[in-house]
């Protein structure tokens, strides 16, 4: 029975892959981690921003250095981005071909861009389509 | 007289310009008879080499894999094929080779220079940016603003671990069981960190503001999210 048992396990796992990957620093995406004092209630540090009056270094300050500074004309963009992928599969191969193939993946993509103007004040803040459901900045796009 | 002149002095022009390297002569030439012609490429001796032209202008070429009609090896085979490049090249090809058919891989790589701790020590406000630059070294950017400028340092480190328990992928062809090339269990983890550091300096190149992230603190906090 454990014999037959052990080969069951072996079989139901055989041709499975599970994969993690990851790139980035997500903290843009986490709601209250630039907070001061840990002590403190989780806050959307985006909260207050304002188009206009932030600065840049108030929106350094909330969500920290950016993963690429790009010039676009008058315009400073700070570009925040992180990727996640978690997938597990099941491939069944025979003679050198594949007959059956089962995936269930989650994939994230995050992207985040703060606008500025020559000054150094907030334009707008743009986010990435696959940006994950708790983007913090989410509360600015929504407006 | 005179018209005869100016006849002569056309067809003069015209016999000039039919004959140029970017005539439409030279160009057919060029591409039927090309290097086996016994003039040789007219375009190529009256433009140059080293030059093509396009809608942009004149263009470099600097790569000698686009003249490649009539020749039985690429120009330059040897030269090309055992500089360091292709070395590096080569050696990458068969670590992947080799990570292709091993059971457990397990590697770091790195992009820039990760700023050490006692570094950042030095970082305070109103220190210049020369004394920053001898402290931290070159940064990955410096841009300048109207009202001071920025200055990055970034670098990634990133792990990854693979095992894979079965016939490596190779060498189940060989084996004649059916199905035996699904016996296979494979578990992949590749985390590439970056490390951020932004300074912030003033019109005068005085340090006004420095931020640097911490992607382990984010990675747990990620997971406290994903348990909560």
């Amino acid at each position: 029975m454990r014999n037959f048992l052990a080969a069951l396990a072996t079989a139901a796992l055989s041709g499975c892959t599970l994969t993690t990957e990851w790139r980035g620093d997500p903290g843009f995406l986490l709601e209250g981690t630039r907070s001061a004092n840990a002590a403190e209630p989780s806050t959307d540090p985006t909260a207050a921003w304002e188009v206009g009056r932030t600065t840049l270094r108030e929106v350094l300050r909330d969500v920290g250095p950016p993963d690429e500074i790009l010039r676009r004309g008058r315009e400073l963009w700070l570009v925040y981005r992180y990727r996640y992928r978690k997938a597990r599969e099941l491939r069944l191969v025979a003679y050198g071909g594949q007959f059956f193939r089962w995936y269930d993946g989650k994939d994230v993509d995050s992207m985040v861009v703060v606008a500025l103007d020559p000054e150094d004040r907030l334009l707008y803040v743009g986010r990435g389509r696959y940006a994950g459901d708790r983007g913090v900045l989410g509360v600015l796009l929504d407006r | 007289m005179t018209t005869a002149r100016g006849a002569t002095l056309q067809a003069l022009v015209l016999g000039l310009a039919s004959l140029s390297g970017c005539g439409v002569l030279a160009l057919t030439h060029d591409k039927m008879l090309g290097p086996v012609s016994p003039a040789g490429r007219i375009h190529s001796v009256v433009v140059s080499n080293d030059y093509i032209v396009t809608e942009r202008g004149l263009v470099g070429v600097g790569d000698e894999r686009d003249q490649p009609l009539f020749r039985p090896i690429p120009p330059g085979f040897p030269r090309r094929y055992a500089e360091p490049a292709s070395m590096v090249k080569g050696l990458r090809g068969a670590m992947a080779f080799l990570r292709g058919l091993s059971f457990v891989v397990w590697g770091r790589t790195h992009t820039g220079r990760v700023l050490p701790e006692d570094a950042l020590t030095v970082l305070r406000k109103g220190i210049t940016a020369a004394e920053v630059l001898a402290a931290l070294g070159t940064p990955s950017l410096w841009l300048r603003r109207k009202g001071g400028s920025l200055m990055g340092y970034r670098a990634e480190v990133g792990t990854f671990l693979s095992v894979s328990l079965g016939l490596p992928p190779l060498a189940d062809q060989f084996v004649p069981i059916p199905g035996l090339g699904n016996i296979r269990i494979r578990w992949h983890y590749n985390i590439i960190k970056p490390y951020k550091t932004l300074l912030v300096f003033d019109a005068q190149e005085r340090l006004v503001a420095w931020f640097r992230n911490d992607p382990d603190a984010s990675e747990r906090r990620l997971e406290q999210e994903a348990t909560r």
